[in-house]
């Protein structure tokens, strides 16, 4: 994702002013393109890498597949887990990949072989949610067992676990540089932790407390988009400690759905899935829906994004992976 | 005042302008004279009148406060000086005073003073009312031009009786009215002609404002005030440090809501600076600002008593004064400090100044009688100054005389005898004797003059106090009448300041260093004489040769062989009653009885002595050592004189008999006998030898459980370890006897079974022959031991297998036999001890049926041990008791899960009998075509190896606890709450305790069914509310009320207010989080304060749904008293995180803190660092409840619920 596009916010009182506002936003009008079917169960999340060339998604019938981003083409299936994976996290280098699955495990995969590099061993509850960071030697990953653990990548091993939540940790994300994790958990609590000390630098709290489902860093690193159990996603600016935005519309009570920023058309909007099958795309500012893509017969876990194109994918309880693109793009292929 | 204001700000504003101008336009039309005076310099004439008559003036129409302090038409007249803003020409100087004088003869209008005072308005004194709009500039209402219009003059009212406070003296029943300008005799003056130069120095022709002595400007303080806020906040200073803070809030409560009070208390010690401030609040109820509270409360209580103490208070406006008043205090506090520990360090040694006392006159009286020189009253004079400048005594002069200047007053002497001569004593004398109307205190070298001022007191005071104690000094006191005083001594008479002359310096340098010397000389005596030498008379060896006689007399009657083993054994220490029959002295406790009895002077040390003979007893076993022992001896001293305490108190942590403890233990003892030894020397009988001998052996070994191994191979090197000083005679010893080592890994749990008044019973029991298996048994066992790798053997298992043992014994006798033949041909003089002992061993293994296994299976060891040895002596017994006990040993393990396959019967088939007994086996066996049989298993293994390979990949199961997911993984299950009960099924933190709370349960689930039962109880009652409603009160309440207000608590709560424990909060075992002391807390220490905020119960009870809706699972609501209950779980401190425990390590108190209930959270026992802190929660309990809340805390006594 380049993160160096404009990318501000302002406080909800004050009027809306992008960077480049001089011509009006308009989300790129995604159509669906390709639906990638292959999973046996459920696909619990959708992942582009980092270099914009592969498409990852994990199902909970225990495996990984791998796709072409841009053609849709079905490229590997990678197999080991004993238990449905719930999150998958490209290393920087788009070679290498990580899966949290509920056997307890993190497994790292090599993408062009397709074989297993390391186990990462020590949760003792499923894991559900895993992050790479920009650096590519660390790896978070939440668990059940309500606590965040840093492995190092080169040795395997553990090097820290953060005793963070109180509850199942729903996510966890790197920001851009990678010194910082956010982690929420289903206690609704939203805490930043430094990854060196591993000590908690801030505890963002929501007034009623609702679970949160998942969290994600903007591309550039100041604000936080947690989506909650009360249906909506919202935009946090955590060095204040301040709720920025609110997006509703979608209905999120009962899955950890992904949301996600798109950087596109020089503006930026949030995507994210929907418990009604469909996946909403907001103006970041004006918090309106500018944007929905109806396609999925079933919950939308997972969206993402692609770093440079104007993709996204999604996901869900369905079994199958939706790629859409830019209707203007699209038509080149 | 907003209009007010806004004109002042912005004079220039179209809208201020054109009100101006309308205003003069109004004026000018009132006005019949023409006229040039600009309104608002009458308005500010106006306001000095009104200023002069006290404030009473209408505050009916006045936007501008007349309270204020500054008349603010001032304000407007800077507004109307500058030229911009004003549009009239410029005011002609001293209008008003004119003004004032014009009107000053003209009476008032009668309808006036016909003018009922009925209305509390002001009086309309402007007769003509002015047309409307009041000009908002206006800053009296008045109107501008009366003045100058005598029939519209002012009046004032000077005197109001509807104004005055109820119980005031009227002054008149009317209202005292004042015609404008009546009264005032001299001329209004415009104070700002008082500056200097005020007219002068023109600067573009217009007048300039001088900054100097102007008044400054004070806005009344409103909604659109900028600056800082009227001050809100007191400072109460003068108060005495034990005034609470309620004591206070009460005083000043009546004046206004307060915000805060906060009594500055010293951050070193805690305790109050007796300087206390107050914030009040608006408070919208009583309508009252805070700033008039602070005003009022200053005005009002400044002066008058708070508590004991006459309080000053003055507003404080932003807590800068009471910052500076206790930085202050506290500064003078660490002063006086500083230089009480200055003066502390300063102070010579008393004894010192003391012994130089003793070479001073004894007393005055002796001068006395000599002739003074001086005019004592002029000397005094002159004195007394020096003495001021120079109040050190360093600096006094040398020959300076109190009694010179105690004048003719009577005075009491003490001598510098009874109290050493220094200045500061001078202060306590005086404190003293205070009460006896003294006058002064003066000293000098001599002594203490006491100065009277009646002779009466002096009487007084001398017989009262001659002879008591100031310090550690008596007073003797001498008195003086000062009538008949004789003039003071010639200053030659007395005596010089001794000075000391080399030889008494030297004499005094050496008294000091012989007192010192004497003083380690003696701790050295006790030390390294006398302690050994108690040990020696302690000795065992010494008692052994003295009992000997005693046991052999008592055991005469007693076999032979029995005698012998007596007096060659360890156990000659034993006392004679020990001996008795009544020896079924099995129990620790007896034995020290049994030691009592035996009259040592050290009961508890006994044990250590009976090892240390053991050593002794060995060392003199070998004659060839003993020289070199001797040559030893001095260096082992010195390792050996420790304290005799030291030692002691190490045996009694010993006495606690655990292994590992003892292992710890031993090397001391074994180094002091070892020393000790030498004193009994060559005395010994040598038929002691062998068997104190290994005692002694085994005792050394038993300090490092190394590997046997080692031992055997290299035993010089295990000497080594302990005891380098003696290798020489060690290493002999230890070349003579290298197998002695064996049995060393099984020491442990013998060593202190050695004294075990086991052994005492041997001599008198008579069943010796019916156990001779049992030490064969144990033999044989051992035997087995050290063949295997009997170098694993850890302490906990040899008793283990010592208990096998024991079942196994059955037959072979004869093996005893050969033992005892290998040990007389390995060492001639140990056999006759072996033999004894193991005839005792026997009647010990009879023993050890009836004895706790304990206490009997080190019994066996002395036995096995010795036995150990001796086949260790040669490599042949180590066979033997191997071959004789254990049947063919298994070659080959069958494997219940060996599959018959092809690999498996390989496996099972290893040689040509074994081919033999399969081709038996199968013989029945049809045999099937196989085709090749190669090939086929080939393919048989083939096969075999791609199962495995799969089987391998399937059997990798998922560890611990796993919840398969139905729809596959986590994310695609979605939320779902989990139930604590799972949770402690995974939590790392929970599933530690997991196996205790397991075992506390199942106990606790028969209790509590067999409660159940007996309890019918209302299941209607087992809500969670009502739980809430009952939450930690039930229980504890009656007993909290009767802990309220207990002053110790309460004192210490005060105490401890600033240091409160160092507490930490983590993951806890029990719940989510836990909290921690981060230090070691002694029991009854105050650890926290449950702080939170206070709540009635109906806003608990709506708070405890809202939070149980909203998610929050954890409660932190703490009842306090029926009506009360504190919230943590928004605003609180850390306390809130403390679980529930069954066993708690704390508690939790409810005291009366300055009027308020807080809970504190006490230490029930010491608790250590990083222990997690919990309490009982005291919930009520609810059997058949469903919510019932289990317990985590995994205590010994969990009751399983909370609830």
């Amino acid at each position: 994702m380049s993160t160096e596009e404009p990318f501000s916010v302002q406080p909800e009182q004050t009027d809306i002013k992008m960077t480049d506002s001089s011509n009006t936003l308009t989300v790129p009008d995604y159509a669906l393109k390709y639906t990638l079917k292959g999973h046996k169960m459920g696909v619990s999340s959708v992942k582009f890498s980092p270099d914009g060339a592969w498409l990852a998604s994990c199902s909970a019938d225990q495996t990984i597949k791998i796709w072409h981003a841009k053609t849709g083409k079905y490229e590997q299936t990678l197999e080991g887990h004993m238990a449905g994976i719930s999150d998958i996290d490209w290393a920087p280098d788009s070679l290498t990949l990580v899966s949290g699955s509920d056997d307890k495990t993190l497994r790292l995969w090599d993408v062009t072989s397709g074989k297993m590099l390391r186990l990462l061993r020590g949760h003792h509850n499923a894991v559900y949610t895993v992050a790479f960071s920009p650096r590519g030697n660390i790896v978070a990953s939440g668990s059940y067992d309500e606590a965040v653990r840093l492995w190092d990548i080169r040795s395997g091993k553990c090097m820290k676990t953060l005793p963070a939540h109180g509850d199942p940790v729903s996510g966890v994300h790197f920001n851009r540089d990678g010194t910082m994790i956010v982690s929420c958990s289903h206690d609704g609590l939203i805490r930043i932790w430094d990854v060196t000390t591993g000590q908690c630098l801030r505890t963002l709290v929501e007034e009623d407390n609702a679970p949160v489902m998942a969290v994600k860093f903007s591309p550039n690193g100041k604000y936080l988009l947690a989506g909650t159990k009360d249906s909506c996603v919202r935009l946090w600016d955590y060095h204040r400690g301040k709720c920025l935005k609110t997006y509703m519309g979608h209905k999120n009570e009962k899955y950890s759905i992904f949301s996600t920023f798109i950087v596109a058309n020089g503006g930026c909007f949030v995507m994210a899935g929907s418990e009604n099958s469909d996946v909403f795309i907001w103006d970041i500012q004006t918090k309106e829906i500018v944007h929905l893509l109806v396609g999925h017969p079933d919950v939308v876990l997972g969206v993402d994004s692609h770093p440079t194109e104007k993709i996204v994918a999604s996901c869900g309880l369905d079994g199958t992976v939706m790629v859409w693109m830019d209707s203007a793009e699209g038509l080149g292929e | 005042m907003s209009r007010a204001g806004y004109a002042d700000f912005f004079p220039a504003a179209p809208s201020v302008l054109a009100e101006k101008e309308k205003k003069k336009a109004q004026a000018e039309k009132q006005d019949r004279r023409a006229r040039n005076v600009p309104d608002d310099y009458d308005r500010e004439s106006n306001a000095i009148s009104v200023s002069d008559l006290g404030g009473i003036a209408s505050s009916s129409c006045a936007p501008i406060s007349v309270g204020a302090p500054l008349p603010s038409g001032h304000l407007v007249t800077t507004s109307t000086l500058t030229p911009t803003t004003t549009s009239s020409s410029p005011p002609p100087p001293l209008l008003s005073p004119s003004a004032g004088t014009a009107t000053k003869g003209d009476n008032p209008p009668p309808k006036l003073a016909a003018q009922p005072t009925s209305t509390r308005e002001p009086y309309p004194l402007p007769p003509i009312p002015i047309p409307p709009p009041p000009a908002p500039l206006t800053p009296k209402g008045t109107p501008p031009a009366i003045k100058s219009d005598p029939s519209r003059r002012n009046w004032k009212v000077k005197y109001d009786p509807f104004l005055e406070k109820k119980g005031v003296p009227k002054k008149s029943k009317e209202p005292i009215l004042r015609w404008d300008g009546e009264g005032i005799t001299t001329p209004v003056t415009d104070p700002r002609l008082e500056i200097e130069r005020y007219t002068h120095g023109p600067k573009d022709g217009k007048k300039r404002l001088r900054s100097q002595g102007l008044y400054r400007t004070r806005w009344k303080w409103d909604e659109n005030y900028i600056g800082p806020g009227p001050p809100s906040q007191i400072l109460i200073t003068g108060l005495s440090p034990l005034t609470t803070e309620t004591e206070i809030s009460m005083h000043f409560r009546p004046h206004g809501d307060i915000q805060t009070l906060e009594i500055q208390i010293d951050p070193a010690t805690g305790g109050s600076l007796g300087v206390c401030s107050i914030i009040y609040r608006d408070s919208p109820r009583s309508r009252s600002s805070a700033h008039g509270a602070a005003k009022k409360a200053a005005q009002e209580v400044n002066g008058s008593r708070v508590g004991i103490q006459r309080v000053r208070v003055e507003l404080d406006r932003d807590g800068l004064k009471c910052k500076k008043l206790t930085g202050r205090i506290i500064e003078e506090k660490r002063r006086k400090e500083v230089e009480a520990e200055k003066n502390r360090l300063k102070q010579p040694p008393p004894k010192l100044s003391y012994g130089e006392s003793g070479s001073r006159p004894r007393s005055p009286s002796v001068r006395g009688n000599s002739p003074s020189g001086k005019d004592s009253r002029t000397d005094s004079k002159s004195d007394d100054r020096t003495r001021d400048q120079h109040p050190t005594p360093a600096q006094r002069p040398d020959n300076y005389r109190a009694l010179d200047h105690v004048g003719r007053l009577p005075y009491i002497f003490i001598t510098s005898r009874c109290i050493p001569g220094d200045e500061r004593y001078v202060r306590h004398l005086n404190g003293r004797l205070k009460n006896f109307g003294l006058k002064e205190v003066l000293w000098d070298r001599t002594g203490f003059y006491v100065v009277f001022r009646e002779r009466r007191d002096m009487e007084r005071c001398f017989k009262v106090c001659d002879g008591d104690r100031l310090f550690s000094y008596s007073m003797i006191m001498e008195k003086h009448s000062g009538s008949h005083r004789s003039p003071s001594p010639p200053l030659v008479a007395r005596p010089e300041p001794r000075k000391m002359g080399p030889n008494e310096l030297v004499a005094e340098a050496t008294n000091a260093l012989m007192k010192d010397m004497k003083l380690v000389l003696m701790k050295d005596l006790r030390k390294r004489l006398a302690a050994p030498t108690i040990y020696d008379s302690l000795e065992v060896g010494r008692l052994n040769k003295r009992r000997k006689v005693e046991e052999e007399e008592l055991q005469g009657s007693t076999v032979g062989s029995r005698q012998a083993l007596a007096v060659s054994s360890e156990t000659s220490i034993r006392s004679p009653t020990a001996l008795l029959p009544a020896l079924a002295l099995k129990s620790a406790e007896k034995l020290t009885s049994v030691v009592a009895k035996s009259a040592l002077p050290k009961p508890t040390a006994l044990p250590r002595f009976k090892k240390r003979i053991l050593a002794k007893a060995e060392d003199s076993s070998t004659p060839e050592a003993s020289p070199l022992l001797h040559g030893s001896r001095t260096k082992l001293s010195k390792a050996d004189a420790r304290p005799l305490a030291h030692r002691l108190n190490r045996y009694d942590s010993d006495a606690g008999s655990d292994d590992e403890s003892t292992i710890t233990e031993n090397r001391p003892v074994s180094r002091g006998s070892r020393a000790l030894s030498l004193d009994t020397g060559d005395d010994d009988s040598v038929s002691v030898a062998p068997s104190a001998n290994e005692g002694y052996r085994k005792r050394k070994r038993s300090v490092g459980p190394t590997s046997k191994l080692r031992d055997t191979a290299v035993s010089t090197d295990d000497e080594d370890q302990g005891l380098e000083k003696d290798d020489g005679s060690q290493g002999l010893h230890d070349l003579k006897k290298p197998r002695i080592d064996h049995p060393e890994p099984y020491e442990d749990g013998e060593v202190f079974m050695v004294d075990d008044p086991d052994e005492e019973p041997v001599p008198t029991t008579p069943h010796a022959p019916s156990t001779t298996t049992q030490p064969k048994s144990a033999m044989k066992h051992k035997s087995r031991a050290i063949e295997s790798d009997s170098e694993d053997y850890e302490d906990g298992m040899v008793f283990k297998v010592r208990a096998d043992s024991k079942n196994e014994h059955h037959e072979v006798i004869n093996v005893l036999d050969d033992e005892d033949d290998n040990e007389s041909l390995e060492i001639g003089t140990t056999s006759r001890a072996t033999r004894s002992r193991e005839s005792r061993q026997k009647l010990k293994a009879a023993e050890t049926r009836i004895n706790r296994d304990l206490l009997t299976v080190p019994s066996f060891d002395v036995g096995e041990e010795e036995h150990d040895s001796d086949m260790a002596g040669m490599d042949v017994e180590v066979s033997w008791g191997v071959s004789t006990t254990e049947g063919p040993m298994v070659t080959v393990q069958d494997d219940p899960d060996a599959i018959l396959d092809t690999d498996g019967l390989q496996n099972l088939v290893k040689d040509a009998e074994d081919f033999k007994f399969l081709n038996h086996a199968l013989a029945g066996a049809e045999p099937a075509d196989l085709g090749n049989v190669q090939t086929w298993a080939y393919k048989e293994k083939q096969l075999k190896v791609a199962q495995n390979q799969s089987i391998v990949r399937s059997q990798e199961k998922i560890e611990g606890f796993y919840r398969p997911n139905p729809t596959g993984c986590a994310r695609t299950e979605g939320y779902r709450r989990i139930p604590e009960a799972e949770k402690s099924m995974y939590l790392p933190h929970r599933l530690q305790l997991a196996a205790k709370v397991k075992s506390a349960a199942s106990t606790t689930q028969e209790a509590t069914a067999a409660t159940a039962t007996n309890t019918t109880k209302n299941p209607s009652s087992t809500s969670r509310m009502n739980r809430v409603n009952n939450r930690r009160l039930v229980v504890g309440l009656n007993n909290q009320k009767q802990m309220l207000s207990s002053d110790a608590d309460v004192m210490r709560f005060n105490q401890l207010k600033k240091r409160k424990k160092p507490v930490k909060f983590a993951r806890s075992a029990i719940h989510n989080w836990g909290l921690y002391a981060m230090e070691n807390i002694s029991a009854g220490d105050m650890i926290i304060e449950y702080v939170g905020e206070i709540i009635r119960q109906q806003v608990a009870d709506m708070r405890e749904k809202k939070y149980l809706k909203s998610g929050i699972g954890s409660s932190y609501l703490f009842r306090i008293d029926d009506t009360t209950v504190i919230d943590a779980t928004k605003a609180g401190g850390i306390a809130r995180f403390i679980n529930h425990s069954c066993t708690p390590n704390c508690t939790a108190k409810i005291i009366k803190v300055e009027g308020s209930k807080r809970i504190v959270i006490y230490a029930l026992r010491d608790i250590r660092e990083n222990e997690e802190l919990t309490y009982d929660y005291k919930f009520e309990r609810e059997l058949e409840s469903e919510e019932r809340i289990p317990c985590l805390c995994g205590s010994s006594g969990c009751k399983g619920f909370l609830n």
